[in-house]
C-alpha cells in the first residue's frame, strides 16, 4: 500500500472523493449526487490526460494505467446503462460510483507509477485497443453480476425482482459480450504479428477463453429456460469469478509462468 | 420440438465440458496445455464440437434465418476450423490431401550473404522444406557499448536517440530541431533545498545514486535541464514532451536483418525484420528471433511459421464480433423493462 504524493495522485484521490460522494448523497439527494458524478468524471479525465502528457504514449501499458482508464471509464458507462437498463434510479447511481471507487483503489493505492519503457512486444498499436475492448467488457459485466447478485441475495420481492434482475443482466452481458470478443480479437491479431502465433495457450489466454465460454453458456441458459431465473444469476455471479481470476489471479500470484505475466 | 430440448442440453454441457479444459490447460501451463489440446483424444473433442454446430445448423430454424445468428455461430466454425487446419495434424492432414509439403514451425539460421530453403523444425529433429528460398543480404545488432542515455519525444514513433554518457557529449537533434548536451554526472544524486529552490548536489553520505544532467535546448526556447538516473529506469517528467532512460552497457539496443525472397531464381520480395516487424511470402511469416556472431560474421535466427488458417481464424472472429453487435447493441438502445 503505497500514497501518491504527486499531482497523478491527487486527480485520482480527487476522483475518488467524489465517487464517495456520489454514493453517500445518492439516495437523499440525487441531483446534487448527479452533478459529483459528472465533476468525478472531469477529474478522472484529467488524470488519464496528465498520464499520457507524462509517458507520452496511450496510457494503456501496465495495471496502473488500465484500472486509470477504468475509473475513467466509469461515469459513461453510468450513463449509457440508464438507457441500456431504462431506469434512472439512485440505487443504480450509488452502484455504480462504489464500482468507480474499487476500480480506482488499485490505482491510488496499490500499482506502481513509475512510467516504464514498453517491452519491444508491447510496442504495437494493436494492444491499446485490445486491452481497452476488454475492460469495457468488464465494466458491464460486472455491473450484470451486481444486478445477479442482487436477484440472489435481496431477501425475496417474489417473481418481479427475480425477472427484473434477470432483464438488468442480461442487458449488461448482451452489451458486454461483443466488447469481450473484440478484445478476444484483437488479442489474436497481436498475438500473430507480435509472436508468431494467434493463440498460444497460456494461462492467461485460457482463462479469458474461460470467461467467454461461460458468458456463452449464460446466454444459451438464458435462451433454453427463459425462466429459471437463478440458474442465470448463478452463471452471471460465476462469469465475475473467472474475469476476477483472469484479470488479477494469474499476474499476482506467481503460480504460472507465462507470456502474459508483464501485462 | 423434443430434440431441440435435448440439443439445448447437449449445447450446455459441451461447452461446459470446453470451459473444464480450459482452466484443466491454465492449471497446465502454456507449453503442456498446447500437448494436451492437440492431443489425440482431444481431436475426437474438436470434431464433435464441430458436428454440433451443423446439426444446430439443420435443427434450428433461426440459425440459418436470423442473420446475425448465422454470423456467430458460422464465425465459430470458421475460428474451430482455422485453428484446426493450422495445427500440427491439420498440416499433416492437408499435405497429405493436397501433395504439398509444408510445416508449421521452424527456425533458420543464416548467414550474412547465404540463402536457404530449409528451416529446422520446432516439433522433432526433422528439416522443413519452403518452395522458395530466403537469403540474408545483412544483418546487424545494436548493442549499447557504452553507457547511453536513450532519448525520446512523446510524439515520435520512432526509437528514439541515444546519446552516450559522458559529460560533454552532445547530439545535433533531426530537423533542425536543436541539441541535447551532457552536462553533469552524479555518483551520489541528491537534491537539497538552496534559497527556497530545490538543487543537485553530489552527496558525501554513504549511498548510490549514479545520475546525469542533461540540458535540452529546442529552437527558440529556453534551455531545459533534467535527469536521468542509472537505478530508477524512467523518470517522470510532468509536462514536458520528452523522456529519457539509462541504457546500460552490452544492453541490445536492436537487431534486425534484411531478408530477400528468392523464388523461380528472382528476388520477388526484400524487406527488414525486426520484432514486431515480420515478413509475409507465400504463406509463411519470418520473424527476427536470435541473433549470434561466429567466426564467418553475424548469424541471424530467424524463425518461421506457418500462416495456414490464420486467415479464417481472422475472418471469423470478426463475423462473430459483427453478428453479436447486431443481434443485442440495437435491442438494448430501445431500453429495457422497469
Ligand atoms: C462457442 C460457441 C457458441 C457461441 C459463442 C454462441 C453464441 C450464441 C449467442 C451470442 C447467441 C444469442 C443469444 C441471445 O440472443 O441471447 C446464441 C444463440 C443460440 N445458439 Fe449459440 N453459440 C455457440 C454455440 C452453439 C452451438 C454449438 C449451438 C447448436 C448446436 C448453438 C445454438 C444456438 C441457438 C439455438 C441459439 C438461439 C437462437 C434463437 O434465439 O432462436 N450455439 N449463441
Amino acid at each position: 500500500m503505497t500514497i501518491k504524493p504527486d499531482i497523478q495522485g491527487l486527480l485520482i484521490y480527487l476522483t475518488m472523493a467524489g465517487y464517495l460522494l456520489v454514493f453517500l448523497t445518492a439516495v437523499k439527494f440525487p441531483k446534487l449526487a448527479k452533478a459529483f458524478f459528472a465533476g468525478s468524471f472531469v477529474l478522472s479525465l484529467a488524470g488519464l490526460i496528465y498520464r499520457w502528457t507524462v509517458v507520452g504514449h496511450l496510457p494503456m501499458q501496465n495495471m496502473f494505467e488500465v484500472f486509470l482508464f477504468l475509473g475513467f471509464c466509469i461515469w459513461p458507462i453510468h450513463i449509457l446503462s440508464r438507457k441500456i437498463l431504462n431506469r434512472n434510479d439512485s440505487v443504480l447511481m450509488a452502484v455504480d460510483a462504489a464500482l468507480g471507487l474499487i476500480v480506482l483503489f488499485p490505482a491510488g493505492f496499490v500499482f506502481n507509477h513509475h512510467p516504464q519503457f514498453l517491452p519491444p512486444a508491447l510496442q504495437f498499436w494493436l494492444f491499446g485497443p485490445h486491452v481497452a475492448a476488454y475492460m469495457l467488457a468488464y465494466i458491464f459485466l460486472v455491473k450484470a453480476a451486481v444486478f445477479a447478485a442482487g436477484g440472489l441475495i435481496l431477501p425475496s420481492r417474489g417473481e418481479q425482482l427475480a425477472k427484473t434482475t434477470a432483464d438488468s443482466g442480461y442487458r449488461l452481458v448482451a452489451a458486454g459480450f461483443p466488447l469481450l470478443t473484440l478484445g478476444l480479437f484483437l488479442g489474436s491479431v497481436w498475438g500473430k504479428y507480435a509472436w508468431g502465433d494467434w493463440w498460444g495457450w497460456d494461462p492467461k489466454e485460457l482463462w479469458s477463453l474461460v470467461c467467454w465460454l461461460v458468458y456463452a453458456i449464460y446466454l444459451h441458459a438464458h435462451y433454453a429456460w427463459p425462466k429459471r431465473y437463478s440458474l442465470q444469476h448463478v452463471l452471471n455471479v460465476i462469469g465475475l469469478f473467472c474475469i476476477i481470476i483472469t484479470l488479477l489471479w494469474v499476474n499476482l500470484s506467481k503460480i504460472f509462468s507465462g507470456l502474459h505475466n508483464y501485462a | 420440438m423434443k430434440i431441440r430440448q435435448y440439443l439445448n442440453v447437449a449445447v450446455l454441457l459441451v461447452l461446459t465440458v470446453f470451459t473444464v479444459f480450459s482452466i484443466y490447460g491454465a492449471f497446465l501451463g502454456a507449453e503442456q496445455a498446447k500437448v494436451f489440446f492437440n492431443s489425440r483424444s482431444m481431436i475426437v473433442f474438436w470434431c464433435f464440437l464441430l458436428l454440433l454446430f451443423g446439426v444446430g445448423f439443420f435443427v434450428y430454424a433461426s440459425l440459418r434465418k436470423r442473420f446475425s445468428l448465422l454470423m456467430i455461430h458460422a464465425g465459430c466454425v470458421l475460428v474451430l476450423t482455422g485453428g484446426m487446419i493450422g495445427s500440427q495434424r491439420g498440416h499433416a492432414l492437408l499435405d497429405r490431401l493436397l501433395q504439398k509439403d509444408s510445416f508449421v514451425k521452424g527456425t533458420m539460421l543464416l548467414h550474412q550473404g547465404q540463402s536457404s530453403n530449409q528451416a529446422a523444425l520446432d516439433t522433432d529433429t526433422g528439416i522443413g522444406e519452403l518452395p522458395f528460398t530466403i537469403g540474408l543480404k545483412e544483418a546487424f545488432i545494436e548493442y549499447y557499448d557504452k553507457p547511453a542515455i536513450r532519448f525520446y519525444f512523446s510524439d515520435a514513433t520512432d526509437s528514439g536517440f541515444t546519446i552516450p554518457a559522458e559529460v560533454g557529449k552532445e547530439i545535433e537533434l533531426p530537423d533542425d530541431r536543436g541539441t541535447l548536451q551532457v552536462t553533469g554526472a552524479y555518483q551520489n544524486f541528491k537534491m537539497r533545498r538552496v534559497n527556497g529552490r530545490m538543487m543537485p548536489y553530489e552527496a558525501v553520505e554513504s549511498g548510490f545514486n549514479p545520475a546525469y544532467e542533461l540540458v535540452l535546448v529546442l529552437a527558440g526556447k529556453p534551455p531545459e535541464t533534467f535527469f536521468v538516473f542509472e537505478r530508477f529506469g524512467m523518470h517522470a517528467m510532468p509536462g514536458r514532451s520528452y523522456r529519457a532512460d539509462y541504457a546500460a552497457p552490452r544492453m541490445v539496443k536492436d537487431y534486425k536483418s534484411t531478408l530477400q525472397v528468392i523464388d523461380k531464381e528472382q528476388v520477388v520480395k526484400e524487406s527488414t525484420i525486426e520484432v514486431n516487424k515480420p515478413l509475409y511470402y507465400g504463406g509463411y511469416h519470418f520473424y527476427q528471433s536470435t541473433f549470434a556472431y561466429d567466426t564467418s560474421g553475424p548469424v541471424s535466427g530467424i524463425s518461421v511459421s506457418s500462416s495456414r488458417g490464420v486467415w479464417a481464424v481472422f475472418v471469423g472472429y470478426g463475423i462473430i464480433f459483427i453478428g453479436l453487435v447486431l443481434q443485442f447493441w440495437p435491442t438494448l438502445l430501445k431500453g429495457g423493462t422497469q
